[in-house]
């Protein structure tokens, strides 16, 4: 009777330790898939970055306030290019958005001000009244 | 004359009790801080996040 007892604690034990590593694994599974995703997102970005940087140089885009791309001319060439730059960076925003329990366009303002500090001159920006403006 | 003195020394008595008796009003307007620091302490955290993912990324422009 009292060997029964200790069985079944026995079971219940071995259940929860189940429960708890199916747990774990779920958890570092989830965080090995956002951080292979956060991987992949920043090499499609990097490799993007020439042609981004010599679509700025000809004044045919620019970063607006909300943390995207822009076309500031009625020349829209790469325009596929630009489309998932911007998909990749909202991907960005809005994981960042959920991380740290901020709206999805207060980290894109963020975004748009460290951009704004960081381009070089000649670059077109949108300032927070939204007009814009090359560097200078 | 004793009337005379007891009503110069009401009258002193009186403005000695006007002259001791101040008055401070002191308008205290509310004062909220704590919303300022909780949308400081969002962009910081916001602004670390952003430089952490695209720190390198910059760094390559």
């Amino acid at each position: 009777m009292g060997q029964e007892v200790k069985w079944k604690g026995e079971d219940a034990m071995r259940d929860k330790i189940t429960k708890i590593v199916v747990l774990m694994l779920l958890v570092f599974t989830c965080g090995y898939s956002f951080a292979q995703d956060a991987n992949e997102l920043k090499t499609r970005m990097k490799e993007r970055i020439p042609v981004i940087q010599a679509l700025k140089s000809k004044g045919i885009i620019g970063e607006n306030n909300l943390g995207y791309l822009q076309f500031v001319s009625s020349v829209k060439e790469q325009e596929g290019l630009v489309n998932s730059e911007n998909t990749d960076r909202k991907a960005v925003y809005t994981a960042i958005a959920n991380q740290q329990g901020a709206s999805v366009d207060l980290v894109g303002k963020r975004r748009a001000n460290q951009i704004a500090q960081n381009a070089g001159a000649g670059e077109w920006l949108q300032d927070n009244a939204g007009k814009w403006y090359q560097k200078k | 004359m004793i009337r005379k003195t007891i009503i110069i020394t009401g009258m002193l008595s009186f403005f000695f009790v006007q002259a001791c008796n101040t008055r401070h009003d002191v308008a205290v307007a509310p004062v909220e801080v704590k919303p300022i620091h909780i949308i400081i302490d969002v962009n910081i955290k916001v602004d670390r996040a952003l430089d952490n993912f695209f720190g390198d990324i910059d760094k390559a422009k």
